[in-house]
């Protein structure tokens, strides 16, 4: 195995920051100019149809929406600087508060459909690589097949349909229960639809790539060197195969979060879950600027540095990319 | 390295195969052989089955002696399958489903194709190019596509939506332009695969444009990892354009399309689940039939892979 070069790995990664900073401009101006396309004028969409033109005009002023596109951008951008991300127009309360609050609730169901997903995912793509061409094989494999054809929403309503309205084992919407307390006991019955609703297509993904992964792997001559040196089968494959496997399955993490992270806008929806996916997607029909921009802006940041990480781990995991 | 659409893999098909011989060899063949030859890729034929008698049932509905997808009969609303002359049941305004649901295919097939060829034309352009050229041209080309991948792609396609509008036509251009970044980076990495190929090299020796390396040497080379990724592109397009029309930025009411039947149904999941069950079936179907073509295809292109199953 090569040695470690602390050097290389450092500009590596600084490189890959600089990166980062450029792409989150990037995605910054992007929003602006998207956001800024949009037909419809917000302070119209919030005074309503009988504001009088003094009215929008002095709503207008109150965001900086009077001044050129261009002075907008530098000024939420030296805004943001500060930590600062203005306030939403139709909340009437900072942005800043407003998304984090969403944030959480999101990253609770990213996180546990995440668990799911790559727990169960690299478990049964694991199994069915062992047991290659048996029928257990081939079961799991049509049935992920089939799961990564289901469009999420749909899931999302057939669950309803049968856990909440007919069976009545648990509630449909929200996070809590108006009379609940708000702990953990009165979260976990609400996130078990949407966090299944949301794992079953990257769980698909994983277990089918793990499994052709964990095939490649067992196919290499160190695998049977280990297997000729009378190691124990499990040794071999947890020990020998596995681990190697891992690193191909890695390179999901980064794919799949953004997979989560996207899909929690149709699962929130469903579920009427309060997340920054569903925010977002009244903020965008609302018109509400401020906090589109400052929630895509979170969104994007949080992938952006998810995929970061996964090259990080991606470089620790494989050492030849160390000195690639 | 291989490139992916959510975790499919972007096939590497190791450039002996890339002349596609099996596919050369059931087109020349007799009928017999080819049965034999379908026969023996179980998933493919299955997926094709499947993905044909939906595609045939869609192009044909305007022949079939189904109702009008449109017309509303208030006294029928919310029947049952099979009842009073429903096949699949009628929704919220008396609208027969089964026309709905092969009127809504139409829709459906269209916009996914349409907007996959869109895609392919700016993204492939991009990638061959990024691909092929290499250095500083690659690099800028990739921040730019890292830039539209930094969205989650649902996201972006919502934001483009509210900006152009909601609407079937914004929907697709929204759908395409997400999609340009995946296909900018699987054609870019196939295109890495073939680019140092003596072939390459033998036509720019004889003095071939560039333009002609590109369209006439380099495309046909990537042609068969690229055919598994459109059909399997396709499929996930299909469910992107349901989830638009589902929170509302797709199509746009009274056009039926699967996504806009879902969210019908979503109203009146108590008292007739068939309404939001129906039209999730029949995008199940065809993305199910999509994906089993994309992974025969793939069994069948990539050696190494079948090898390594059978």
């Amino acid at each position: 195995m090569p040695a470690l070069n602390p050097i290389k790995m450092q500009r590596y990664l600084l490189q890959r920051l600089v990166l980062v900073v450029l792409v989150l401009l990037g995605v910054s101006v992007l929003i602006f100019v998207v956001t800024r396309l949009t037909p419809g004028d917000p302070a119209r969409v919030m005074l309503g149809p009988r504001a009088t033109e003094q009215q929008l005009e002095q709503l207008r002023v109150a965001y900086g929406l009077d001044q050129p596109v261009y002075v907008q951008y530098v000024s939420w951008l030296s805004h943001i600087a500060h930590g600062d991300l203005g306030e939403s127009i139709q909340l009437h309360r900072p942005v800043a508060n407003e998304v984090a609050e969403r944030f959480r609730a999101t990253l609770i169901l990213a996180i546990a459909a995440g668990v799911v997903a790559f727990g169960l995912g690299i478990t049964f793509g694991v199994v069915a690589a062992v047991r290659a061409n048996s029928v257990l094989d081939h079961a799991l494999m049509s049935v992920a097949l089939l799961g990564i054809s289901l469009p999420p929403f749909w899931i999302g309503l057939i669950f309803i349909i049968t856990f909440s309205l007919l069976l009545r084992w648990l509630p449909a919407t929200g996070m809590l229960s108006p009379t609940g307390g708000g702990g953990l006991d009165d979260v976990l019955p609400h996130l078990v639809l949407p966090t299944i609703s949301l794992a079953v297509v990257p769980l698909a993904v994983i277990a089918r790539l793990t499994r052709a992964n964990m095939l490649e792997v067992l196919n290499q001559l160190y695998v049977r060197t280990a297997r000729a040196k009378g190691l124990p089968p499990l040794a071999v494959v947890v020990r020998h195969a596995f681990r190697n496997a891992l690193v191909g399955t890695v390179t999901l993490l980064g794919l799949e979060a953004g997979w989560l992270l996207a899909g929690t806008v149709y699962i929130e929806t469903v579920f009427a879950w309060p997340g920054l996916g569903s925010m977002l997607v009244n903020a965008i029909l609302q018109r509400d600027y401020p906090l589109v921009q400052g929630g895509v802006l979170l969104v994007a940041t949080t992938y952006v540095l998810i995929n970061l990480a996964t090259d990080a781990l991606y470089v620790y995991l494989d050492p030849r990319l160390r000195h690639a | 390295m291989s490139t992916s659409i959510r975790g499919y893999d972007m096939p590497e098909v190791a450039a002996s195969s890339l002349a596609m011989p099996a596919v050369t060899a059931a087109r020349a063949a007799p009928v017999r052989t080819q049965t034999r030859w379908l026969v023996a890729r179980p998933l493919l034929t299955a997926g094709l089955v499947l993905v044909l008698i939906i595609v045939v049932l869609a192009a044909i509905a305007p022949l079939l002696p189904l109702r009008d997808p449109n017309v509303t009969a208030p006294a029928r609303r919310l029947t049952g399958p099979g009842v009073s002359g429903y096949v699949l049941g009628s929704d919220q305004l008396g609208r027969d489903l089964l026309s709905r649901l092969l009127w809504g295919a139409r829709v459906s097939i269209i916009v996914a194709v349409v907007a996959a060829a869109v895609a392919f034309v700016f993204g492939g352009t991009i990638g061959l190019i990024a691909g092929y050229y290499g250095s500083l041209i690659d690099n800028v080309l990739m921040r730019l596509i890292d830039i539209l991948m930094a969205f989650p792609y649902v996201l972006l396609a919502i934001a483009l939506v509210a900006a152009l509008g909601p609407g079937l036509l914004n929907a697709l251009i929204a759908i395409a332009i997400v999609n340009i970044s995946f296909y900018a980076r699987g054609v870019r990495a196939a295109v890495l695969v073939v680019r140092r190929l003596a072939f390459i090299e033998a036509a720019r020796a004889l003095g071939a444009s560039d333009a002609h390396i590109l369209l006439r040497e380099v495309l046909p080379s990537i042609a068969a990892p690229l055919l598994v990724f459109v059909t399997l592109n396709i499929g996930a397009l299909v469910v992107e354009t349901a989830g638009l029309s589902f929170i509302g930025l797709g199509a746009q009411p009274p056009t039926a399309d699967w996504g806009t039947m879902l969210a019908d149904g979503r109203q009146f999941m108590m008292t007739a689940p068939h309404v939001a069950a129906i039209p999730g079936v029949a995008v199940l179907a065809l993305v199910w039939g999509l994906n089993m073509v994309g992974d025969g295809l793939r069994d069948m292109l990539d050696p190494t892979l079948a090898h390594t199953v059978r």
